[in-house]
């Protein structure tokens, strides 16, 4: 998957997430960002590879977000795959 | 940074979904149910729209279903119908249907342009449609830039629309406001550097919408006030 697309479906998880106030809770504790750190970091690809590391956690958190954004279920890993440090995880 | 533009999204937050949706709904279901009031009652639970609230549930297939799958949670209910008829019928009564804005909308852009601030729209919806839901308020007009879905620029939450509405206007992201009523419009405002300003008074979950923004508004009708106050 190319770097631009990769970054819109982590931005798309990002979105799903915050759409969902206990989730964005949860992602904020998992990953230890406060408000701030969300607000400032939004748009970075570094950060935008954690929302996918913290989604790919559950599986029912990958299916719930490809079903709300009508996205295949390893979207969210071939994305993390082209973002950065997501070398290690490139097995295709 | 001054601002010199506002960028706004659609769908809730210059027309007002439920509002918009809920018309259409009820005359889809005076006109399949006529008379009948416990049938227009189990039509509209059918598709998680609630009468007495005049809202849809989260789950509802109005807000993200295409039309055929409206159409077989109701005909289950209804005898004299088939799927093509009835999914014919709910396309025509939405193309018609009024989009009922949040607040009105000529008073409100007009007095943001005359504060010498930019306008445009961004909308995840595909572009035509988006203009002619403008043109139906009267305020095409007042907008220097419409960006749809299928303009060339991908769709929110990635930053594109935005930059392109920047960079067409001859602004640095940082002197645009972008105004949405859902996450994915705050991302993408993030991801372009813009101000990122979230209208959260009709929204079913107002938290993660507050994590994301630089400003927290009820609604667009504060925007002037807001704006004003930045000094």
């Amino acid at each position: 998957m190319q770097r631009e697309m990769a970054e819109t479906v982590a931005a798309q998880a990002l979105g799903w997430l915050a759409g969902d106030s206990e989730l964005l809770g949860t992602f904020m504790g998992a990953t230890g960002v406060d408000a701030g750190d969300l607000r400032a970091r939004a748009g970075q690809p570094v950060f935008l590879a954690s929302v996918l590391d913290f989604l790919m956690m559950d599986d029912a958190w990958v299916m719930g977000f490809c079903d709300a954004v009508g996205l295949p279920y390893e979207a969210p890993m071939q994305a993390r795959a082209a973002l950065p440090g997501g070398e290690q995880v490139h097995w295709t | 940074m001054d601002l010199k533009g506002i960028l706004f999204d659609k769908d809730g937050t210059l027309f007002d979904f439920d509002a918009t949706w809920g018309l259409w709904c009820r005359q889809v279901l005076a006109d399949l149910a006529g008379e009948d009031a416990a049938l227009a009652d189990r039509l509209a639970r059918s598709i998680g729209y609630v009468p007495e609230t005049a809202q849809f549930l989260p789950g509802s297939p109005v807000l993200a279903d295409t039309p055929d799958i409206i159409a077989a949670r109701l005909l289950g209910h209804l005898t004299g119908w088939t799927a093509p008829t009835l999914v014919a019928h709910l396309n025509t009564l939405a193309a018609a249907a009024p989009q009922v804005p949040v607040v009105p909308l000529a008073p409100l852009l007009s007095g943001l342009r005359a504060r010498g601030l930019a306008l445009g729209l961004a909308t995840n919806d595909a572009e035509a449609p988006a203009r002619a839901h403008l043109a139906g308020a009267g305020v095409l007009g007042l907008f220097d830039r419409v960006i749809g879905s299928d303009s060339g620029f991908g769709g929110k939450p990635a930053p594109g629309p935005l930059l392109a509405f920047a960079s067409q206007i001859g602004l640095a992201p940082a002197q645009v406001a972008m105004v949405g009523d859902s996450a994915h419009d705050l991302v993408a405002a993030r991801a372009a550097g813009m101000v990122a300003v979230a209208v959260t008074a009709r929204a079913h979950d107002p938290a993660g919408l507050r994590a994301l923004a630089d400003a927290v508004l009820p609604d667009i009708a504060a925007l002037p006030g807001w704006i004003d106050g930045r000094g």
